[in-house]
């Protein structure tokens, strides 16, 4: 697809281009902003500890004096960079994985289906439970335990798409003509499946920012003084009876975002894949 | 491939994975650093002796190994290290009730409602009544239960005082977190039906009916629901992860002693027996949903290819 027809669909999809902005704003400024120092998200400031939105703490402060705005900003940017490494592991692996038993011989395929068949039964949730029990809660962690289990719808997906354009025309057409194993994946099979592979990347990114608050909230997640959108909701939590505001804000916040990822991605599926061939 | 060959293979596949998780959880909790006794400094030395004897982890790792797969399939789960000491299985045993009702309940909400909203999307599509429902159906599925669990018990529970916050003493207690458990369901059925029903309404034998008469809702009931309702078995699999999950922080939140919260003091104080056991019987029960729910799906609907593999 080109770029201009691509633009062109998705300015018939309102709901997808708000989101776009939306998660780009807030992306740039996030990172933007806790990267180049203009807020700090880890300054306690005793005289002031849990006071309400205002004109100084725009968010209002935590129970250690700690600005609420710039620990969402940190919030934003660690769930962001979390969600954005376990897509990309996602994409390499199912990709590779999608490519390899689509185009390899039949038994190995055979072999590799059923591999994925028994890491698919394993729930996510166990995966995740058992490896931050294991291993030392942080970032690299928690994106190498989404990653267990998170490729392998991609891997499915690319693998049928690979199944059936070895089979079309012009891919017969390139292997008669002596193009090999590699050159059918990378020249025919690949573009012909970008497009699924954004949407179904799109989807994996929501559900990587929603286990990371989950695991946050039952206690496996980041460590402080780090702040994700989950460790901030957790702690919220716990004065949340007597001070709303500090889960509100990262309730919220989370919640746009979830919501914006979740309306991008259903855009881009209308947009690549008229058909729906990636489920949900 | 018949549907028995099917189903054996596929049990053989269940069979394999469970073991395999089993394995695995074993290893890496036995090959973690520590000691499983939280006041080690207050215990002696033959104390200690004693409780390794007892809890048979002075053995080697392969005895043990077999120990407790031995023990799994008695249905023996091992003896918790922090509760009172008491068998894995006994703790579990009496928190299944309050985990099973809420879920039962959650779907019992969140399924009818989530067909009402999407066959209303359906008949009335292009209209406000679609455009609110599929907005809400985004929202619902957007907003992680937790999330909706804590505003929940905050506006009705706290500013409202109509329900109780938290605890476990009565159907009232049950209001809260089933609702806060229902709301995915509900937005997945809601999006589900309403493209099922989309297409069904377009096809033939509806506009049949239309021209024999029958209104846009007689049509949606009579042609509609039917067609678009067997399908919904299909999300009955991911519906029961996503319970799953968010019964952890729910039951958590509203203080319900169920297998979630259990779960998760167990996590937050290294109960490994615990966890384990809850690990496998979470695995367990999502594997036999799933296998029951294909094949019951193959049962209904037999243009489902059988194997699930793209024909080459």
């Amino acid at each position: 697809m080109t770029g201009g027809l691509f633009w062109e669909r998705m300015r018939r999809r309102p709901a997808a281009l708000v989101s776009l902005v939306v998660l780009v704003v807030i992306a740039v400024v996030s990172f933007t902003a806790t990267l180049a120092g203009l807020v700090d998200p880890v300054a306690q400031d005793v005289t002031a500890v849990n006071q309400a939105p205002g004109a100084e703490h725009w968010f209002g402060t935590d129970v250690l004096g700690r600005d609420l705005f710039a620990r969402l900003l940190m919030g934003v940017r660690i769930s962001l960079t979390i969600a954005f490494f376990a897509g990309l592991l996602d994409v390499t692996l199912g990709v590779a994985w999608g490519l390899i038993s689509g185009l390899a011989r039949r038994r190995t395929d055979g072999v590799m289906q059923r591999f994925l068949e028994i890491l698919g039964g394993i729930p996510t949730l166990v995966v995740l439970v058992l490896m931050l029990t294991v291993l030392e809660p942080g970032l690299v962690t928690i994106v190498l335990a989404m990653a267990v289990t998170g490729w392998i719808p991609m891997a499915r997906l690319v693998r049928a798409q690979a199944l059936r354009v070895r089979e079309q025309e012009f891919a017969l057409a390139a292997r008669v003509l002596g193009s090999g194993r590699v050159r059918l994946a990378l020249r025919h099979v690949v573009p012909n499946t970008l497009g699924l592979i954004i949407v179904q990347s799109m989807f994996t990114i929501p559900t990587a920012i929603f286990f990371e608050a989950f695991l946050s909230f039952i206690g496996l997640g980041m460590r402080p003084p780090t702040a994700s959108l989950g460790t901030l909701l957790s702690s919220g939590f716990q004065t949340f009876t007597f001070l709303p505001f500090q889960m509100l804000v990262p309730a919220v916040t989370l919640s746009v975002i979830m919501i914006a990822f979740n309306l991008l991605a259903d855009g881009l599926r209308d947009v690549f894949d008229p058909r729906g061939v990636v489920a949900r | 491939m018949s549907i028995g060959t099917y189903a054996l293979r596929r049990l053989g596949v269940m069979v394999v994975t469970l073991w395999i998780i089993v394995t695995v959880t074993f290893l890496l909790l036995h090959l973690l650093p520590g000691s499983p006794f939280v006041d080690q400094k207050n215990l002696t030395d033959e104390q200690i002796a004693l409780l390794y004897e007892r809890l048979g982890l002075g053995e080697p790792l392969w005895r043990q190994y077999l120990d407790y797969v031995g023990g799994l399939l008695r249905g023996d789960l091992g003896i918790s290290f922090q509760f009172r000491n008491q068998p894995v299985a006994t703790l579990l045993a009496g928190r299944i009730g309050p985990s099973v009702q809420l879920g039962l309940q959650a779907l019992l909400v969140g399924i009818p409602a989530g067909i009402a909203l999407g066959s209303v999307a359906a008949v009335k599509r292009r209209t406000w009544l679609d455009s609110t429902t599929t907005i809400t159906a985004v929202i619902g599925r957007s907003v992680p239960s937790f999330v909706v669990a804590a505003l929940l018990q905050y506006v009705v529970g706290v500013q409202l005082g109509w329900l109780p916050i938290a605890g476990w003493r009565g159907f009232a207690y049950t209001i809260l977190p089933t609702l806060a458990l229902a709301v995915a369901p509900m937005a997945d059925a809601a999006r589900f039906v309403r493209t099922e029903m989309v297409e069904v309404l377009a096809s033939d034998h509806a506009e049949l009916a239309r021209a024999k008469g029958f209104g846009p809702w007689g049509v949606a009931r009579r042609h509609g629901v039917r067609n678009s309702v067997i399908p919904l078995v299909t999300l009955v699999g991911p519906m029961a992860v996503s319970l799953l999950t968010g019964s952890l922080v729910v039951e958590n939140i509203f203080a319900v002693p169920g297998i979630g919260e259990q779960f998760v003091r167990s996590i937050f104080v290294n109960d490994y027996p615990t966890i384990m056991a809850v690990t496998i019987l979470f695995s367990a029960l999502l594997l036999v949903v799933i296998f029951v729910v294909d094949l019951l799906y193959t049962l209904i609907d037999p243009r489902i290819r059988l194997g699930g593999s793209v024909e080459r």
